[in-house]
């Protein structure tokens, strides 16, 4: 997380904006310490805020980065969540360069809403532009609240005729859902899936990642702090993102000190104590450990087939793992209205 | 023994009857294998557990989460992660 200031504010953006970024030096020393442990298959992520305020500090990770990829005789991958506010020719070219994966944060026809005023034609600008970057693997993530829903399906469908390659939406956490707006919802997600599947008999392909199939072959459990850390810009270590803005102002707590591993130098100078002590607590971030109103997620006879963020439930419930009664209901329209999609698909190529 | 004698918060062991020997307890405490294949039995029969049975589960688990025993669960997890603007696919 290389800064946590933000130069938008969204209303369901849970996160406590500062103006704090991550200095060249702890950067120099993550990598050193990491890269030795990174996947071949793994990402260096650049996070906020909105990363690209400290664009200056992702050019020299990155230079930092080719130099220990030399030294270890490896390659590493690059990818960037970001609202594209301040994406202009240099940095496309900066990302083309260097084979950036880049998550969009773009709410379609909300954005004007949920997001900033007048961000809607430059963000849809950008996102042609970055399309003829051939290096550049795009991707969007949008989130509807109750007062946007009715934007959902409209939106997914703009991304999907600008033939973005991967389309992720989800709907906010942090705000409560009514009857009504659940209603709403389902409405979206039907008109979501009878328009995938007319995109689908058009273009054999499917983008958006709601009609994909999930195989249903486990439990769903949380990687964080097992295949991904996260250093914040004060320095802290933790096992993802989230967890650092869920614990904003709940430091000392005893929560706070079962997840966050600690600031960088202590964390170097003591992981073999600190690691196996801590990530343990990770280890119980698992669907069947979680908890709805109605009991136990693990007595749920849908279970393998919901996956929840465990801290972003918190933001509502403020439980790590605590799902509160309205997402367990829009989880069960989600997976209603995903199998009549992969029904109706299969039905389609069996006739074909 | 008895382990319930001990420590009230183990009466959902007893229910279990767990057999009081040193394969399965330790200092009148049972061991943690042991409760993790205690859960994976509940977990078997999730679709038909009584609301005991759904209890001890939840005890088993906060009993494992406070003494912080490593997760040792058998049944299979798959890593997901849900927030798109974390999701970094392989």
């Amino acid at each position: 997380m290389v800064t946590d200031e933000c130069n938008y504010q969204c209303v369901y953006c849970p996160q406590v904006k500062e103006k704090n970024y991550l200095t060249n030096s702890a950067i120099k020393k993550a990598i050193d310490f990491f890269s030795p442990f990174f996947a071949d298959n793994g990402y260096v992520n650049f996070y906020g805020g909105e990363p690209l305020l400290a664009f200056n500090q992702i050019k020299q990770a990155i230079s930092y980065l080719k130099q220990t990829e030399q030294k270890l005789d490896r390659t590493f991958r690059y990818s960037i969540s970001t609202n594209a506010s301040l994406i202009d020719d240099d940095i496309m070219h900066f990302f083309d360069e260097h084979k950036f994966s880049i998550v969009l944060s773009f709410d379609g026809f909300a954005q004007n809403i949920s997001r900033h005023q007048n961000s809607f034609d430059k963000i849809v600008e950008t996102i042609v532009a970055l399309q003829k970057c051939s290096n550049i693997q795009l991707m969007t993530y949008s989130v509807f609240t109750p007062e946007t829903v009715h934007l959902l399906s409209k939106s997914i469908q703009l991304l999907m005729d600008m033939l973005i390659p991967d389309i992720d939406f989800s709907v906010s956490s942090v705000l409560p859902w009514d009857e009504a707006s659940l209603d709403q919802l389902r409405n979206q997600l039907v008109a979501i899936r009878q328009y995938g599947l007319e995109f689908y008999e058009a273009t054999n392909t499917l983008p958006v990642e709601f009609l994909r199939e999930t195989p249903r072959s486990g439990v769903s459990r949380c990687d964080a702090g097992q295949d991904r850390m996260c250093i914040t810009p004060d320095g802290m270590l933790w096992g993802c993102p989230v967890f650092p803005n869920f614990f904003q102002g709940k430091e000392g707590t005893s929560e706070y000190k079962k997840y966050c591993f600690g600031d960088l130098d202590m964390f170097i100078a003591n992981h073999s104590r600190i690691y196996p002590e801590i990530v343990t607590n990770y280890t119980y971030l698992r669907q069947d450990f979680f908890r709805a109103p109605q009991g136990l997620c693990l007595f749920c006879p849908d279970l393998e087939d919901c996956s929840v963020c465990p801290v972003y439930v918190a933001f509502s419930s403020s439980q790590i793992g605590e799902i509160p009664l309205w997402l367990c209901q829009i989880k069960k329209v989600y997976r209603q209205e995903k199998k009549l999609f992969l029904d109706a698909l299969h039905n389609l190529n069996v006739h074909q | 023994m008895s382990i319930q004698n001990q420590d009230p918060k183990f009466e959902w062991v007893d229910r279990y009857k767990i057999p009081t020997d040193d394969t399965t307890l330790e200092y009148g405490i049972p061991k943690t294998e042991y409760l993790w294949q205690l859960l994976e039995e509940i977990f078997n029969n999730a679709a038909t557990a009584t609301p005991e049975e759904k209890e001890d589960a939840e005890r088993i688990i906060a009993y494992l989460k406070g003494i912080n025993a490593p997760v040792n669960s058998p049944y299979h997890v798959v890593p997901r992660c849900p927030v798109g603007r974390v999701l970094l696919k392989p």
